[in-house]
């Protein structure tokens, strides 16, 4: 059977070294890892929208690179438009990389200080070599700042990225992004350094070139609300693992993983009926650090309903509903 | 905010310059700069007499004729000041560029490549840095010779290492910045990625560096020329007159040293005041307040 | 509404920021009254002016700053105080909550020292003995063992440490919490139970405090009154619910309805059009009137005076011009 994802991961894991000193290192006999990502899956169909949820320390930011292959995985598979891109070296990847872009939270970072945003958003014209000439180019880079609403796009096209707001900046990322008309592009909390009415400005932009460009996003964010908006399914991550995926209502009106549900019940709602109301599930305690993380399922320290087996095997995933799938031994098939 | 006029424009970044104490010393260090360079580039023209030539009777103190003075050859102490100027600039100017076509691009590469080669490069290059920069400078010159580009070459053995440490550092720093890691992602490959993006961003710095070595290299070749190492004898330079007036200072013949002293004084200042107060204004998180 | 004396209350205050350019007029014109026992939540957007008002309580500004306007503690007008002075008044009588407690505690002294140092530079009479008991159930109050008195700032987690804080700001019981985004960077769940805390501990404290916040979510749960800041103005000032389900001020209402809420049914975003106005030598008008769908000619031109409606709210805007008396 052919397979109509887009992106398609499997079992993707990535551990990174942790950084010891000399003594440390006389002293400790295995090398001590921070697990990141543990084995995460997932496929996105084309034209559709992923969001990728998680608090600091879930694993999601890495999961994004790992998809674009910034980053190279420990283990797993990524398969994108039906090619598995895991073995290709980073000279193999750069062809590639016209089709799948990357947006990162901090737009101000993310642009060369000492490069003007015409050129910025011109350079992957010229590393891809699309357009005939400079001028041609030229005129691509205005259609698309004017497209990103950055306007009249001559003015901003020389100026530097210090000289315009942030929202302007995060909309030059884009432009930048989608330049080569990309078929796929992670959005890594594109939107979560913005104040709010940037924010949801950027936010209706992002849904609006999704339709114009047929776009496939994975967006990644620890913010809940924002994914009702651009997402079509959410999986939701806690220390490396995705423990809930669903759409934006099973994750929302039945959250079935104990973690989705804590996370829910923290979510400040700008509505002081429903914050009153408002069933408040608040487990104690932070994230446990990702060097040694629990065994067994990773939540179950935190979690109210854990059982013996919680700590021994991490639970199968089990479809409830259609297209909604939780890793808990809640649900386990018996 | 819509500053449309060049004028007007310069006229804001010159305010905003001189707000600071910085601006001034720039200021400052570019004006005594600008004078040195000047007297160095007219010396054949302005200087009232021949350098090299007996023109009056020696040790004459500084009078109407002869500003500061002559030596104990009789020649005159300020045309052989400007010419001084002029090899020691020349010298300093060299043996910049040679260091900094050797620091800047291996710095670059062992910045952004990492790995043994960085290992071994830093290891090479800090073992040079560790060196007493004079001795080191009088071992090269002394198996080089005189003459103008082996003076600079020994010169530039010495400073190369300062290029390749400030280069490969803020380089190994600006590798892991987000807009290097978006540049991959675009897909361009790392020679792209090293000339416009890491590049722009570590050549303020390298200005810095290149001022405050230019005054190093002033006294080195100084320094060289004083042991002897330097330029042969009949060419004017302020390192060689030097230890050529120390030799009369029992007879209180001051001026002999005096002037080419406080030229080599005032020279490195002016310059160190330039890069200070430039690496002030270049620095961006220093004296912004938005 | 509270009748009795405020604990601290701010009639016309501006901060402007010197610049070379201008005066960047970070806050305009603020006036309000914070009682005891009240939280009162201000939002905003960054740049709105909201942390400058915050620092300005306490004096804490840079030195390019300018206040203007009084400032009144009880019945001191500590505009008028100098640096001395004030010092006896940070910590003791005003306290503050800081987003981020690294960069507010010193990182080479322990936990210990601080609540001693903070303790016994106000009141020198208390003995280190004391200190250290004070500290202790200071620490018990926000869910922190004793024997953590010993531990450097470092080991503590994000949420410990903010936890931490919070107990240095009230081991004087201070009567008046400047909480400036305490839960900013930290996660939901975290921030949920800092929330939580912080309620809690207003509960017993029995102090005033003013919660500074971009989240119009966080405010929500935790506050009695709301001040809406844009651009230097306190736009809107009323009770909670109010400002939630009855906006005035046409910036108000747009915030609220472009904050993304989880109500499955609403499916469409709204949001502002443009942004904020450069705050530099900024002149007469409603600074919202070119983002504002109901402006007319005079916002353009004369700023709304701040007005007091028969409920007692306030609000700064043209449209309420006939249904309010002019404050003052």
């Amino acid at each position: 059977m052919k397979d109509s994802a887009l992106v398609a991961v499997e079992n993707l894991v990535k551990h990174f070294p942790v950084r010891m000193n000399f003594i440390q290192m006389l002293f400790t006999r295995e090398k001590k890892k921070v697990h990141a990502v543990n084995g995460v899956s997932f496929k996105i169909e084309e034209g559709q929208t992923l969001g990728l949820v998680g608090e600091s320390g879930s694993g999601k930011t890495t999961t994004g690179r790992l998809v674009l292959k910034l980053i190279e995985p420990t283990d797993g598979r990524i398969k994108f438009m039906g090619k598995d891109i895991t073995p290709l070296k980073p000279k193999e990847m750069r062809p590639l990389r016209r089709e799948m872009q990357i947006v990162f939270q901090d737009p101000l970072a993310s642009l060369n200080p000492y490069m003007k945003i015409g050129e910025a958003v011109r350079h992957p014209l010229v590393i891809h070599k699309i357009g005939r000439n400079r001028i041609q180019q030229r005129e691509m880079v205005l259609e698309m700042l004017e497209k990103v609403n950055l306007r009249p796009p001559e003015e901003f096209y020389n100026r530097y990225p210090r000289q315009i707001s942030g929202g302007q900046r995060q909309r030059v990322v884009i432009a930048r992004a989608l330049i080569t008309r990309p078929k796929f592009v992670v959005a890594d909390e594109a939107v979560a350094m913005l104040d709010v009415s940037i924010r949801s400005q950027l936010l209706k932009l992002m849904v609006d070139l999704k339709k114009e460009f047929n776009l496939t996003y994975l967006f990644i964010t620890h913010d809940l609300a924002t994914t009702k908006y651009i997402c079509d399914r959410i999986a939701v991550m806690y220390l490396g693992h995705i423990v809930e995926e669903g759409s934006f209502k099973d994750i929302y009106s039945e959250p079935a993983h104990p973690y989705t549900k804590a996370l829910i019940s923290a979510v400040p709602e700008p509505d002081p009926k429903i914050m009153k109301t408002k069933k408040k599930m608040i487990p104690s305690g932070e994230v446990p650090n990702a060097i040694e993380p629990p065994p067994g399922c990773p939540f179950h320290p935190r979690c109210p309903h854990k059982k013996a087996v919680c700590s021994r095997t991490f639970p199968e995933v089990v479809e409830i509903s259609e297209g909604h799938k939780v890793a808990c031994h809640i649900y386990a098939r018996r | 905010m819509d500053t449309k006029f060049m004028s007007q424009r310069i006229g804001k970044a010159f305010r905003k310059f001189f707000r600071s104490g910085s601006g001034k010393m720039a200021f400052v260090g570019a004006v005594i700069l600008v004078i040195f360079v000047i007297s160095a580039v007219l010396a054949p023209h302005i200087s009232p007499y021949d350098p090299t030539k007996r023109v009056g009777r020696a040790f004459t103190p500084p009078n109407s004729k002869h500003w500061f003075g002559t030596d104990n050859l009789g020649r005159d102490m300020f045309s052989r000041v400007l010419h001084g100027a002029r090899i020691a600039l020349l010298i300093a100017l060299l043996a910049v560029v040679i260091a900094s076509a050797i620091g800047i691009p291996l710095g670059l590469l062992s910045g952004y490549i990492g790995g043994p080669l960085d290992r071994v490069l830093t290891l090479v290059m800090d073992a040079i840095y560790s060196f007493p920069g004079l001795i080191l400078a009088i071992a090269v010159a002394a198996v080089l010779g005189t003459g103008i580009v082996n003076i600079a070459i020994s010169i530039a053995v010495v400073y190369a290492p300062t290029y390749f440490r400030v280069i490969r550092n803020q380089v190994a720093s600006i590798k892991s910045e987000l807009y290097v890691e978006a540049a991959r992602a675009l897909g361009a490959n790392n020679w792209t990625i090293l000339i416009k993006y890491v590049l722009p961003n570590v050549l303020p710095s390298v200005v810095v560096v290149l001022s405050m070595n230019l005054a190093d290299a002033i006294m080195t070749e100084a320094g060289l020329s004083f042991l002897g190492l330097g330029i042969a004898p009949p060419t004017p330079d302020w390192g060689y007159d030097l230890s050529n007036g120390q030799r009369f200072i029992l007879m209180n013949d001051w001026w002999m040293i005096m002037f080419p002293g406080l030229a080599i004084i005032i020279l490195v200042l002016g310059f160190s005041l330039f890069s200070e107060g430039m690496n002030e204004y270049l620095n961006p998180n220093v004296g912004q307040q938005e | 509404m509270n009748r009795e004396r405020a604990v601290c209350s701010l009639k016309s205050l501006k901060v402007y920021y010197m610049t070379f350019d201008g005066p960047v007029k970070a806050v305009d014109d603020v006036s309000f009254d914070i009682h005891r026992e009240e939280t009162l939540g201000l939002v905003g957007e960054s740049g709105c002016g909201k942390s400058t008002l915050g620092s300005a309580i306490l004096k804490i500004l840079p030195r390019t700053a300018r206040i203007y306007g009084k400032i009144f503690l009880d019945d001191t007008d500590i505009t008028a105080l100098d640096e001395r002075e004030m010092q006896k008044i940070r910590g003791a009588r005003i306290s503050m909550i800081f987003q981020d407690p690294m960069t507010s505690l010193n990182p080479i002294m322990k936990v210990k020292d601080h609540f001693i140092e903070t303790i016994r530079t106000h009141r020198p009479e208390i003995s280190e003995e004391e200190a250290l008991e004070m500290a202790a159930r200071a620490l018990a109050e926000v869910g922190i063992s004793e024997s953590r008195l010993n531990d450097y700032p470092f080991q503590f987690s994000g949420g410990m440490r903010q936890r931490m804080m919070i107990a240095l700001a009230i081991v004087l019981r201070p009567s008046l919490i400047i909480a400036d985004e305490p839960t900013t960077s930290l996660d939901v769940i975290v921030q949920a139970q800092i929330l939580e805390l912080m309620k809690e501990i207003q509960g017993h404290v029995r102090s005033a405090m003013i919660l500074i916040t971009h989240d119009l979510g966080v405010v929500a749960e935790m506050t009695n009154r709301i001040g809406v800041m844009y651009a230097g103005h306190l736009v809107e000032l009323a009770p909670r619910d109010s400002i939630y389900y009855d906006p005035l001020h046409p910036y108000t209402k747009a915030l609220l309805e472009s904050v993304p809420n989880t109500r499955i049914e609403d499916k469409e975003l709204k949001y502002i059009d443009g942004f904020p106005p450069s705050l530099l030598n900024v002149g007469e008008g409603c600074r919202f009137a070119d983002r504002c769908p109901k402006a007319r000619k005079v916002c353009f031109e004369k700023t709304p005076k701040d007005l007091v409606l028969e409920d007692g709210r306030l609000v700064k805007c043209w449209l309420y011009e006939s249904e309010g008396q002019v404050e003052e």
